[in-house]
């Protein structure tokens, strides 16, 4: 290619006359917008950094050269990540920043904050900036179109689409809570509320955006939204709620998605409203189609009213469709038509959504003939898909008939075993997370994944630097050994070894210290052989000693709870093992103690372990001594007191406990 | 001989009979808003581009244009480059107008450089046709494979030299120009949150579908001519009906 003219036109930057610079500048300009392989060739030119220079220099005669050179920029930007690399190593971003102070001209203004836009569309680019001196207020300011005082129509047109920048600058800068902070203490809600009502659809969509991403993962912030009070006489939700109703099915989507995030307290609109135009959006092409069930997926999870109206819509065969009859498409650099892959990701994650919480949701997706889809998706080639797949399947598996019936049928243990192997930590997690109920006792699928090397699988997990990935192998063991016979007990705790199961008691996390702890108390669970096992593993003075320092210096709930249950299994054992209890002072001391905490379950642990301890087999000696000392150390004392507990429960083991004690 | 009348009777007489003086009282009993009128009339001047029709059209029905006409001039100077075959131009000024035009909309600037190419072999300036496509619409190619047989099929009337007889001959004919024209026209209205498809087209449409499914179950007189919206009375006897349709 002859690049000549383009070599000329950079030497031209350098002119000492303003004109031949705008000139140059306009030639490069309208050379490489739309057009990858001429900003390729310009930024190897070494322009990026004639035009940083530009903004440099406090010439204020050039403000038509400063323009062109924002302009220059921001088409860079939309070049890929490379190019915003480039454009940040040459130290554009500041001087841009500057530009948008509300002194200057309102065309700077716009250029730069269209730069800045296409800049910040890149993940990788340093957001900080922003957050420093008054830039952060600037933007703010923009968001209102009369900031700039337009006085023609032309002038109004570019003040909304300055705000349009401005609001799609804020969307893509809080990626953290602190960041969301930081612009929502600088005034960006109500300014945002406001500009929902602008009428120009571009600058509605990008608000809406904003406001979605200001609380992302943030509760708070949504409640706060829902609250603001703005210039027209209409709440938020009732501005948003009228552009869920909008004739652009993009408008609709990202009022949806905004509604959705912000919800603040729950109202009817969420099931009459927002719900249904998400499944009707199903029917849209596209991008707006592809997105949908995501945003759905969203706003059911955790709830089981919109999940049990979602079903109630046709909702399931349609995003059913979507996972039996995508046809795989190779998605190109700019991708206009949509991805096939992310189609069917974002459906496998809306039905894992919808089945999660009712039975009824879960014969829905039974019912429309997916799972052998579903099988089959645990092998694809993207791992969001696989990690979907999983999903949908923890879902299901939560009812025991779909479990033993349609899942066994489908033959799901063996894929998803193999998924414990993933390259992809994010499938590794979720596919734990769903062996989790698979391993179960009453699974018919729990000796398959015995057989396949689950146990040694798991245990190699609950090693991997990953946490969460940690903490589900290390449930999915416990779960392993919920009642099960004492062989697989054994086989279990062979690879893991106590001493492993002891450290993870004292783990870092919290989260997997409570399943380790779980996981002890399983294992001392049902028969005194058990029991004994545990015994001979830890040694009875390490096992006393664990406990003793769990429940005398811990004072997390579920933490005591859980030490409370081991004391209790150990407590339905022999004497021997009831001695152990007993010699501990210190323990006795703490259950004394617990008997009037505050959590209901809490105090219910503890009277079963009274009842356990003041057990008589036989009338033996021993056994009348070991209630004598219960009785002296005030435990009898303390049980009457607790007659009159607001928990039935409680109550309940009271009468039992008394009746053991009056034995003596 | 009874039964053959009966036959005819029952074949034609399913259908109900509208006379025209019938259809012409109901169509005037319609009510409709001259100002919807106005406003669809206007909604196509501005949305196509007409500056100087909606102006005209504004002060004769006091109907204000939906948006500002400085806007609809740019439209409509970008459009008339296109019509001359002026795409450098065009590209220029759209991008004088929104430079993220182009850089988000792969498909269009592609359409723009392809007919920059036509516009080359329309001139028969043919070695520049070939460096042409060889410095601008290789590399489309290249960056988004999906253009590539769009690019082959241009490419293709290089091959032909009498483009008459090319069979992608349909390239040089000025509805490309239009359709070319009409795409970037659309994405700027669209850059600038306005409707981009006049409703008055559509509405057109729907007229004729309604006619086509009003047809089979009744005879009316239809309008036949877009464009002179004369009535036509289909024939209601029997006899003629029946000659209707054994003639096609």
């Amino acid at each position: 290619m002859n690049s000549l003219k383009h070599e000329q036109a950079v030497i031209e930057l350098d002119s000492s006359d303003p004109a031949v610079r705008v000139k140059a500048l306009r030639f490069i300009k309208n050379h490489i917008i739309g057009n990858k392989t001429k900003k390729d060739l310009y930024i190897r030119l070494h322009v990026i950094p004639k035009l940083v220079k530009f903004f440099k220099s406090k010439d204020t005669v050039d403000s038509q050269v400063q323009i062109q050179a924002a302009i220059v920029l921001g088409s860079f930007a939309y070049g890929g990540e490379e190019n915003v690399t480039e454009i940040v190593k040459h130290e554009a971003v500041k001087p841009l920043l500057e530009c948008i102070s509300l002194q200057n001209d309102p065309r700077l203004i716009e250029a730069a904050a269209r730069a800045l836009k296409a800049i910040y569309k890149c993940p990788t680019a340093d957001k900080n900036d922003i957050f420093v001196d008054y830039h952060l207020r600037d933007l703010i300011t923009l968001l209102n179109p009369d900031a700039l005082n337009p006085k023609t129509d032309r002038e109004r047109i570019a003040s909304i689409h300055t705000a349009e920048l401005a609001a799609t600058i804020i969307a893509r800068c809080c990626d953290t809570n602190e960041q969301q902070i930081q612009i929502a203490t600088a005034g960006a809600f109500p300014a945002l509320v406001n500009l929902l009502t602008c009428g120009f659809s571009k600058a509605q969509e990008a608000a809406l955006d904003a406001l979605a991403y200001l609380c992302r993962e943030n509760p708070e912030f949504g409640k706060a939204i829902v609250e603001t009070k703005s210039d027209t006489s209409d709440s938020p939700v009732k501005i948003m709620l009228n552009l869920i109703q909008d004739k652009s099915p993009t408008m609709r989507l990202i009022a949806a998605k905004c509604r959705a995030k912000a919800i603040g307290e729950y109202s009817d609109d969420v099931t009459l409203i927002v719900l249904p135009t998400l499944v009707k959006l199903l029917d849209e092409k596209g991008p707006v189609r592809e997105e949908a069930p995501h945003v759905l997926a969203y706003l059911i999870r955790d709830n089981e009213e919109l999940q049990k109206a979602a079903c109630d819509s046709d909702a399931v065969p349609k995003l059913a469709d979507f996972v039996t009859h995508v046809v795989d498409q190779e998605s190109s650099y700019y991708d206009p038509v949509g991805d096939g892959d992310k189609l069917k990701e974002n459906a496998l994650m809306a039905l894992a959504a919808i089945s999660s919480l009712t039975d009824d949701g879960r014969k829905l997706v039974v019912e429309a003939k997916i799972i052998p889809h579903i099988v089959a998706a645990m092998s694809h080639r993207s791992y969001g898909i696989r990690a979907a797949a999983c999903q949908c399947t923890r879902s299901l598996s939560r009812s025991i008939n779909i479990l033993r019936t349609s899942l066994v049928d489908a033959g799901i243990a063996t894929p998803l075993f193999k998924l414990l192997s993933d390259e992809s930590t994010d499938v590794q997690t979720t596919a734990c997370a769903t062996l989790c109920n698979l391993v179960l006792d009453f699974s018919p699928m729990k000796r398959m994944i015995m057989e396949l090397g689950g146990i040694e699988k798991l245990v190699e997990l609950v090693h991997s630097p990953d946490n969460t990935l940690r903490l589900n192998a290390i449930w999915a063991l416990k779960n392993l050994v919920y009642q099960a016979e004492s062989e697989i007990k054994e086989a279990v705790m062979k690879v893991l070894t106590y001493q492993t199961m002891e450290n993870l008691i004292s783990d870092q996390e919290i989260d997997i210290q409570e399943q380790a702890l779980n996981l002890l108390r399983n294992l001392a669970c049902t028969r005194q052989h058990d029991i004994e096992e545990v015994f001979k593993g830890l040694s009875e003075d390490s096992l006393m000693t664990v406990i003793e320092t769990k429940l005398c210096w811990w004072t997390n709930e579920e933490i005591i709870k859980q030490v409370l249950y081991v004391i209790n299994n150990i407590a339905t054992g022999n004497e021997r093992h009831k001695s152990a209890i007993m010699n501990r002072t210190n323990i006795l001391k703490s259950i004394l103690s617990y008997m009037g905490h505050t959590n209901p379950e809490i105090r219910v642990v503890a009277m079963w372990v009274v009842i356990n301890l003041s057990w008589m087999e036989d009338k033996s000696a021993s056994s009348q001594v070991r209630v004598q000392k219960l009785r002296e150390m005030g435990f009898e004392e303390k049980v009457k007191n607790m007659t009159n507990d607001d928990n039935l429960d409680v109550r309940e083991r009271v009468k039992t406990a008394l009746n053991q004690f009056s034995q003596v | 001989m009874v039964e053959y009348k009966e036959l005819f009777v029952g074949t034609s007489s399913q259908k109900k009979v509208v006379t025209r003086d019938e259809w012409v009282k109901k169509l005037s009993d319609v009510k409709i808003d001259k100002n919807d009128l106005n406003k669809l009339i206007m909604n196509y001047f501005v949305i196509e581009g007409y500056k100087d029709a909606a102006e005209t059209f504004s002060q004769e029905c006091g109907l204000s244009p939906s948006i500002d006409v400085d806007s609809i001039q740019d439209r409509m100077n970008i459009r008339n480059a296109i019509q001359n075959g002026n795409v450098e131009e065009a590209i220029e000024r759209v991008n004088d107008l929104n430079p993220e035009i182009l850089d988000t909309n792969p498909k269009l600037y592609f359409h723009l450089q392809q007919q920059r190419l036509i516009e080359y072999i329309r001139e028969g300036k043919i070695a520049e046709a070939l460096e042409f496509a060889q410095d601008e619409l290789a590399p489309r190619g290249e960056e988004n494979p999906e253009f590539l047989e769009e690019l082959e099929r241009t490419m293709a009337l290089l091959a032909f030299d009498d483009t008459n007889v090319s069979p992608v001959g349909d390239l040089l004919h000025p509805s490309q120009r239009q359709r070319t024209a009409s795409e970037l026209n659309a994405a700027i209205l669209t850059s600038q949150s306005q409707e981009k498809d006049p409703k008055l087209p559509n509405m057109l449409k729907m007229l004729v579908w309604a006619q086509d499914e009003l047809e089979e179950k009744i005879l009316f007189p239809k309008l036949k001519n877009l464009i002179t919206a004369e009535l036509v009375e289909s024939n209601n006897t029997t006899v003629n009906s029946e000659s209707n349709f054994l003639s096609t």
